[in-house]
């Protein structure tokens, strides 16, 4: 009997057409949790990091932990983990929504998809009962096109998950798209799903997560909602003003990437702000499964060139549509959010790959007979021109959708590239946040944010206040709060969002009696260092090293204006430091008795070969 | 045994074979029909004849309109008069209880473009002044709906599809369809086989035991109702009636004779056609309590009516496999919406797409359902039970109030009686807390199978729980037959599970959707107040749900706001 896990993994062969059902090992969930950790476990069983990304071989599996669906506090997420096709590093895009908690409801804790079809596809799983259908009538689509359609093709409260025209397109700015407007975004998950013609998984479950002591799940669950409920920053500011709280805060700070990182400032920020959002363009704010927060914002621009309606724009889209773009304009920023929407494509890359081009363009290394039209720093309406271009790869889009690392390369100046491992930084400058300089170089999918969000501890003082620009203790705090901390959160299926408000201990208070084995602080610690390591060495063997552990060269320049003009980016010195805590070597490499320690022996032999 | 190849092979020489076979015909296809007796022996020869687009489930709506708009020039196309009368349709609502319903589902229907409006009985006596006032409470009326006669209509459409190359095997009864290695399919009956790439299942009540030997099993239950003929009459009426509470139908033909039937609906395991003189004594009581003078009208002639019904009252049309085509359980619908069926099926069948106005009629609506009762179609009180109400704009039910306002149901002055749940859709952020605490409280695990509580989505931006609202009139505890209902401290009406047979009246009384039934644990369920302290109402974050004193008004506008947003069966 499984608690908190249905004990089911859905395995799919599009290639052959033939669906199957294992069992979940218990000593498996116990080491890698679920969610994150389990599906990289299972990725890695599957299939050798050293293969190409888009080749069939790479299954793309979709896992939920086993607190997803549960109905805790805002235990709605799922994972989408394969081998990324934008980056080459293991992917683990995140999702909430309603989606998730559907899969468990049909009875399942992960699904792998493997293999590749020759005609599009969609899957129906109704509860025991799996079906590879054709999708010819869905592909090209739009996903909330597609979730309607399979509505009245499935059963009409089926959940969808699905790639927009973007993924089918092959963009590797692609994601998958579920409830309609939700994207587990980055790393172009979405393209691979294209690859596999799978256009979308429509899901309906009339089951249940079973708990195995529902009363004392029950008491954590209230104190945890009151925990939530009770903080300023989850329940207080993401649930007035959303993700979008952010841009005021971090903009005064002077750490608000502006024009590609040329600058940390941007003077239109207010046009942009969550507050601006609210006055503007909010309808109401709506909530994933079971979540006391509700940060979703529902949007509609109902007047002007740029009308359209959707869900956002959230406060990266807001960042990279807008202030990176040199962008101050509410309604062409949600237009574009909205359009990305449309085509599944991740708003963060897709507005740093068309900064990239504006800089590109405005240093005359981008000639304007290729791009067919001007595209300069501020300007909206070329902006959301370029947007639609990289969601349908028409014109210039085709070279738009694959990023901006390969942009940058291609016309000669990859300093242009602004993240790393080919995945673009996000809106919080490294220049400032030491602790965000250190997670984006050494963060396994690049430099995201979500790995190791430090701006909680380096603003919010969560879990203790250090101040940004310092440089003392930073390594063991990227490492141990967030790094390892956030591996652990995204495995159990409860959004990372609620950490502002709540630590390991009471994620495993849930843990505990949800599941029957035997979570505890102690192990949380310890299962996130595993998943991390797992990680890493997922990379080494796709063949990174400590030379990918690097930012660019531009933030490691002072900062010309703004309230922290002067400051830079300083990871050399702690990098060193770092992999010691990790318990890596010199060149970043885990030690063997780091590997034994953890239980990934076996990985030695595979990296070490390679 | 004779043996025959064909492009198409259609079952069933009813509206939608006839119709199919024509259109099929028309497009050069080479079709095979066959038949187990004649043509419209079945259902669509025993037609009421209503051609009517109101009163339909909103899936159906977009069909019947289209289907509607060929009616004017069929007797041309087909060359034959089909006695086609367009003065409209009234759907008498004879009593109060019926009253609110019917304007909630004349609502409904406006808001998918249908011109039907609610009537009171004034206005109804006005239009049709030989109806008897005291009888009558209101009417809604569709003024482009009609009536023709059936036999005409199916006749008409098979003489041309003769004309235009089918072959006919009549008296034929398929036995059994098996597919080929050779990718066909092959029908065979007692002396004929016949092959042909693809077959159309359109034989009624029929086609379960065809779709059964297939490994599908057909929820369909066959529908037996009177339906008789007077001598002719003066002119009375033009228009088409049905009767809200009951499934009284009453026309006049062409030749002045009242073609009218209903009486007591019964469940057959049969294609049973005989009639009874009890029920015949019912349906004539009832249309004389309408109509006046017409007691003394002698009756010509009586026949057993068919209406092979589907659990919420919609046709299942969908491939069955790569070569069967099942197009069956029109439900007492078939006749109004076959002339656009067949359109359609020709098309499905030449291209390979399902068009999309077939694709609410999927057979995979019905998964997961438990096929143990459901109501005939054509009463009010089925329409609402199974019907998705989604109005649309149903946001200015309430005007639309900026997200974050506080609640909006005041305490009354004097409270009285005791707390219940109000529902405030503008605070609700649709979480679904509230499912997971009352599943959570009520079966010790995060559960979506037994609903007491859940939350719908009619737009993107409007949500709300739906539960049970403890009204004051308990339809669910009266109609109870098992005593398993009682009225708990809290004065919730709660279910007795010792007792409780799953029979699903009480789901079926409640027009608020206050009772469902969970499949996974066999049982009805529904809100008990949690011993006075609801989970639901302790673990929403918005105050979406409250628990607190609310007066008569109050009550009124949440059963509507109930009502109104209730989803179809399938989608529970």
């Amino acid at each position: 009997m499984y608690y908190g896990y249905t004990g089911n993994i859905l395995r799919v062969d599009l290639g052959t057409g033939t669906v199957s059902r294992e069992l979940l090992e218990l000593q498996m969930a116990e080491d890698f949790i679920g969610g994150r950790g389990l599906a990289s476990r299972l990725l890695c069983q599957e299939f050798d990091p050293a293969a190409d990304a888009l080749s069939p071989e790479n299954p793309l599996i979709f896992g939920t932990g086993p607190l997803t669906g549960t109905g805790a506090p805002a235990t709605s997420r799922y994972v989408v983990v394969c081998k990324a096709p934008l980056t080459g590093t293991i992917a683990c895009s995140n999702s909430g929504g309603f989606f998730g908690p559907e899969l468990k409801f049909a009875g399942y804790d992960a699904l792998i998809i493997q293999g590749e079809s020759a005609e599009p596809v969609y899957l129906w799983i109704d509860n025991r009962t799996v079906q590879i259908r054709p999708a010819e009538s869905l592909w090209g689509k739009f996903p909330t096109e597609t979730e309607s359609a399979l509505r009245s093709l499935t059963h009409p409260s089926a959940k969808v998950a699905c790639i927009g025209p973007g993924g089918e397109n092959l963009s590797l700015l692609a994601g998958v798209v579920n409830d309609g407007y939700r994207l587990a975004a980055r790393s172009g998950v979405g393209a691979l799903m294209g690859k596999k013609k799978l256009k979308a998984i429509a899901v309906h479950g009339t089951g249940s997560v079973s708990l195995q002591d529902p009363q004392q799940f029950w008491k954590a669950a209230l104190d945890m909602h009151q925990k939530i409920t009770a903080d300023p920053v989850s329940f207080g500011s993401f649930r007035a003003y959303g993700t979008a709280s952010l841009v005021s805060l971090i903009n005064e700070m002077g750490a608000y990437p502006t024009r590609n990182f040329q600058s940390d400032t941007f003077e239109g920020a207010a046009h942009t702000s969550g507050e601006a959002l609210v006055d503007g363009i909010l309808q109401r704010n709506r909530a994933c499964f079971a979540c006391p927060i509700a940060c979703t914002r529902v949007s509609e621009v109902k007047e002007g060139p740029y009308q359209g309606r959707g869900e956002g724009p959230e406060y990266e889209s807001i960042w990279a549509l807008g202030a990176l773009c040199g962008v101050a304009d509410l309604a062409a920023v949600s237009k574009a959010n909205f359009i990305c929407g449309d085509y599944g494509i991740d708003t963060i890359s897709t507005g740093a790959t068309i900064a990239c081009a504006m800089e590109l363009f405005e240093k005359g290394a981008l000639p304007e007979q290729e791009l067919g039209f001007p595209l300069r720093f501020g300007d909206a309406a070329a902006l959301v021109r370029a947007v639609e271009m990289t969601g349908k790869r028409e014109g210039f889009g085709d070279v738009l959708a694959d990023g901006s690392y390969r942009l940058a390369v291609r016309y000669g100046h990859p300093e242009f590239f602004m993240g790393a491992k080919k995945l673009e930084m996000s809106a919080y400058s490294p220049r400032v946040f030491q602790g965000m300089a250190l997670q984006y170089a050494t963060s396994n999918r690049g430099a995201c944010h979500v790995r190791g969000n430090t701006v909680a501890a380096e603003l919010y003082g969560i879990p203790r206040y250090l101040p940004p620009e310092a440089l003392e203790q930073k390594e063991e705090m990227v490492r141990r709060p967030f790094q390892n901390s956030t591996a652990f959160v995204d495995s159990t299926g409860i959004c990372l969002f609620t950490k502002f408000a709540i630590t390991h201990r009471e994620i495993c208070a849930l843990l505990a009696p949800a599941t029957g084995l035997d979570f505890n602080f102690d192990r949380s610690i310890e299962q996130g260092d595993r998943i991390w390591n797992l990680e890493r060495m997922f990379n080494l063997r796709a063949g990174f090293t400590c030379e990918d552990d690097r930012l660019p060269q531009r933030v490691s320049e002072p900062a010309v204006d703004g309230p922290r003009a002067g400051s830079r980016a300083i990871l050399q010195e702690h990098l060193q430091t770092y992999y010691l805590l990790r318990g890596w070597d010199e060149s970043g490499r885990p030690t063997r008795a780091k590997l034994e320690e953890l239980g990934l022996e076996d990985w030695w032999g595979v990296c070490n070969d390679a | 045994m004779a043996h025959h190849q064909a492009d198409v092979i259609i079952i069933g020489g009813g509206i939608v074979g006839c119709t199919t076979a024509y259109q099929l015909t028309r497009a050069g296809v080479d079709v095979l029909l066959l038949d187990r007796d004649g043509i419209g022996s079945g259902a669509s020869g025993r037609s009421g004849g209503g051609v009517r687009q109101s009163a339909r489930v909103s899936e159906e709506i977009p069909l019947a309109k289209a289907s509607v708009a060929l009616f004017p020039d069929l007797s041309d196309e087909l060359g034959v008069d089909i006695e086609y009368v367009q003065a409209g349709n009234l759907r008498v609502v004879e009593s109060l209880d019926y009253r609110r319903a019917m304007q909630v589902d004349v609502a409904r229907q406006q808001s998918h473009g249908l011109d039907v409006s609610w009537l009171e009985v004034a206005d109804v006596l006005e239009l049709v002044p030989t109806l008897r006032w005291q009888s009558i409470i209101g009417a809604s009326y569709c003024p482009d709906d009609g009536h023709c006669n059936p036999l005409r209509l199916v006749t008409g459409f098979y003489n041309k599809a003769i004309e235009g190359g089918t072959r006919v095997l009549l008296n034929c009864e398929v036995q059994n369809i098996v597919q080929k290695d050779s990718g066909l399919a092959e029908v065979e009956t007692p002396a004929h086989t016949a092959t042909a790439p693809v077959v159309v299942l359109a034989a009624g009540f029929g086609s379960q035991k065809l779709c059964y030997q297939i490994g599908y099993d057909l929820p369909l239950a066959n529908v037996r109702y009177e339906s008789m003929i007077t001598e002719p009459l003066p002119p009375l009426f033009r228009q088409m009636f049905g009767v809200a509470s009951s499934d009284l139908f009453f026309r006049q033909t062409a030749n002045g004779g009242v073609h009218f039937g209903g009486g007591i609906l019964e469940e057959t395991g049969q294609e049973d056609t005989h009639t009874t003189s009890s029920n015949l004594q019912l349906a004539v009581a009832h249309i004389s309590k309408l109509v006046s003078d017409l007691e003394k009208a002698k009756l010509l002639r009586t026949w057993g009516g068919l209406d092979p019904s589907t659990p919420d009252g919609m046709p299942i049309i969908d491939f069955l496999n790569e070569n069967v085509l099942l197009a069956s359980g029109f439900c007492g619908h078939g006749l109004a919406t076959g002339p656009i069926v067949g359109q359609y099926l020709a098309q499905w069948v030449q291209n390979g797409v399902c068009p999309e106005a077939l694709a609410p009629f999927n057979r995979n609506r019905f998964d997961g359902w438990l096929q143990t009762k459901w109501t005939p179609s054509g009463s009010v009180a089925a329409v609402l039970a199974t019907e998705d109400t989604q109005i649309a704009g149903a946001g200015e039910l309430d005007a639309r109030v900026p997200f974050m306002t506080p609640p909006k149901y005041e305490e009354p002055d004097e409270p009285s009686g005791q707390p219940k749940l109000a529902v405030n859709p503008q605070m609700c952020t649709g979480c679904r807390m509230c499912e997971v605490a009352c599943s959570i409280a009520h079966e010790q695990e995060t559960a979506q199978a037994q609903l007491r509580i859940q939350v719908v989505y009619p737009s993107d931006d409007y949500f709300l729980p739906i539960v049970c609202i403890h009204c004051e009139e308990r339809h669910c505890l009266k109609v109870c037959p098992h005593e398993a209902m009682q009225v708990n401290e809290q004065g919730a009406v709660s279910i007795i599970r010792e007792n409780c047979t799953s029979c699903m009246e009480c789901i079926f009384a409640c027009p608020t959707g206050g009772v469902t039934h969970s499949p996974a644990k066999s049982a009805v369920v529904k809100c008990d107040l949690c011993d006075g302290d609801p989970a639901c109402v302790r673990y929403c974050p918005t105050e979406a749900i409250t628990f607190r004193h609310i007066d008569a008004a109050a009550s009124d506008e949440l059963a509507t706001l109930m009502t109104t947003h209730l989803p179809s069966r399938a989608a529970r």
